[in-house]
């Protein structure tokens, strides 16, 4: 089956810290803009996708039950940022299999009333016996997705010679994007010192390494590349994806090869399996005009720059030197600032933000004459958008 | 709330019950494949080597080294204030298996990626842990 399918509608709620409304209200602010964005209607919707659901979300059926739905596709997966690209595959699938005429991909998020899930005591993915999905080991205090991170960036620094120094280039850069995006949570510069400043959370990683806490919703409708044309919005084409990788190569938050938990230790460069999109799609890498990526954790960045082939093993850290990820740079990385500056909206923020790009609506943070875009995480599952 | 009682556990009646018990006796056991003779840890029916039934629990060498470590700063579970900031270590035994765990009687500015470890077997509450000390240490 060829994969026939274009973002043609997406909205938002605001984005904030401890916001009043329920998740619901929320994903119910988000859905009417993304209906008012596209020209549907209501009843043109009759697909759901959905990468969370309770504890972290809203379950699919009372989505479809607050905002007055009759769905006749759903696709709802686990709780974890891993599952952000495939419910954007499990999208672009249904309707290309004519499963549905248009899926909402809905994500609704109050990570601020939700602190506790993430690595405290009523986080019950972390607590199971054989170990959490970050990787945790609680008797021995490894809790929390930083734990995951924190040790594969101390692995990598050893292995490549890296320094907290370099790694702030990453998050630097990302709040220089941010400054530019009226819609941000993070308003001031961020400087080498107040990076080196800031406190640590899980050393090797200082605050500004660790991606923001917020609330917010953002929803993004699916359908088919004809369909999408005779709509209001400029389409977004659906141009290329690959699934998540899964095998013992995998750790969490370390690129294959690190040597984190059960991964053999090899060279971390990009594999052919790690870059299979660019050959199925036709497009190759040196089309890709700007990169977006699941920020939680700086590092994560530099994982995904070697992974997809954009620089050697152990080089990501040189290659973002000299601004080249931030503004005007060669390759712009999350050009509305990211989970790290703009806010935490699983990622969908940055989906929101591709879309405007391509659409040539980005304003002050328009990347010149943008055609192909990259989504792409540390756990290989990507997505090329195209105009 | 104690720090004791606010620590996560693990249950000890689980799949890994004779790792527990095993620490306990000073030893740290891990499953052997019967048929290849791959050792595993954490517990599971099946080899991940030649995906073949049938498992003893077999005692290890205790020495290692450490892959990587961090140092939390952040208490995330109340169990852990009084010993932040502590760091978390992740050693590969000399075997083959990994664990996260703690070092005992070490600063952590003294522990380092590739640093060589011994078991320690710390008993906390009503269970004894797997830690571990440099290899140097007495």
């Amino acid at each position: 089956m060829k994969i026939n399918a274009a973002i043609c509608g997406v909205g938002a709620s605001e984005f904030g810290r401890y916001l009043p409304d329920s998740q619901l209200r929320l994903g119910a602010k988000a859905f009417k803009a993304a209906l008012e964005d596209s020209g549907l209607k209501r009843e043109d919707i009759d697909g759901l996708s959905i990468h969370m659901g309770w504890p972290v979300g809203l379950d699919y059926d009372r989505v479809a039950e607050g905002l007055g739905l009759n769905i006749r596709y759903v696709n709802q997966s686990w709780l974890h940022g891993r599952f952000v690209t495939n419910a954007l595959q499990h999208a672009a699938l249904a309707v290309s299999a004519g499963l549905a005429n248009v899926v909402a991909c809905f994500t609704a998020i109050s990570f601020t009333r939700e602190r506790d899930i993430l690595g405290g005591p009523g986080d019950i993915e972390g607590n199971r016996e054989e170990g959490g999905t970050h990787g945790e080991a609680p008797p021995y205090g490894l809790t929390a997705p930083a734990g995951g991170a924190a040790l594969s960036m101390q692995r990598y620094m050893a292995r490549y010679g890296v320094t907290s120094t370099d790694l702030a280039e990453v998050p630097i850069q990302i709040r220089q994007h941010a400054l530019k995006n009226p819609g941000a949570i993070m308003k001031k510069p961020l400087t080498l010192e107040d990076h080196q400043a800031s406190r640590m959370v899980v050393d090797p990683l200082h605050l500004f390494d660790c991606c923001l806490v917020t609330d917010g919703a953002v929803v993004t409708f699916v359908t088919t590349e004809e369909r999408a044309r005779d709509l209001k919005q400029k389409p977004v084409r659906i141009a290329g994806m690959q699934g998540i990788r899964s095998s013992r190569d995998e750790f969490i938050f370390a690129p294959p090869g690190l040597g984190i938990s059960q991964q053999p230790t090899t060279d971390v460069a990009s594999r052919p399996v790690d870059v299979e999109i660019f050959e199925t799609s036709g497009i190759g890498r040196e089309a890709v005009q700007g990169l977006y990526t699941y920020d939680a954790f700086t590092p994560l960045i530099l994982f995904v720059l070697e992974r997809y082939g954009y620089c050697g093993a152990g080089e990501a850290w040189q290659f973002v030197k000299d601004g080249r990820i931030g503004p005007g740079g060669a390759l712009p990385i999350n050009t509305n600032g990211g989970l790290l500056s703009e806010a935490h909206v699983g990622g969908w923020n940055h989906i929101r933000e591709m879309v405007r790009q391509l659409r040539g609506t980005a304003g002050e943070r328009q990347i010149p004459d943008a055609s192909v875009l990259q989504w792409g995480t540390c756990w290989g599952d990507s997505v090329l958008l195209a105009a | 709330m104690t720090d004791a009682i606010a620590k996560p556990r693990p249950p000890k009646n689980g799949a890994e019950r004779p790792f527990w018990e095993g620490l306990a006796e000073g030893k740290i056991r891990v499953q052997q494949c019967d048929h290849c003779g791959t050792k595993r840890f954490p517990a599971s029916r099946y080899c991940p080597a030649c995906h073949k039934a049938g498992a003893r629990w077999v005692a290890v060498e205790p020495t290692g080294t450490v892959q990587s470590f961090c140092v939390f700063h952040k208490s995330y579970f109340p169990g852990f204030a009084a010993e932040m900031p502590y760091a978390v270590v992740e050693v590969k035994l000399d075997c083959g298996v990994e664990f996260f765990s703690n070092m005992v009687d070490t600063p952590n500015e003294a522990i380092h990626t590739g640093q060589r470890v011994r078991a320690a077997f710390v008993a906390e509450d009503d269970v004894v842990l797997l830690k571990f000390r440099p290899a140097d240490a007495s």
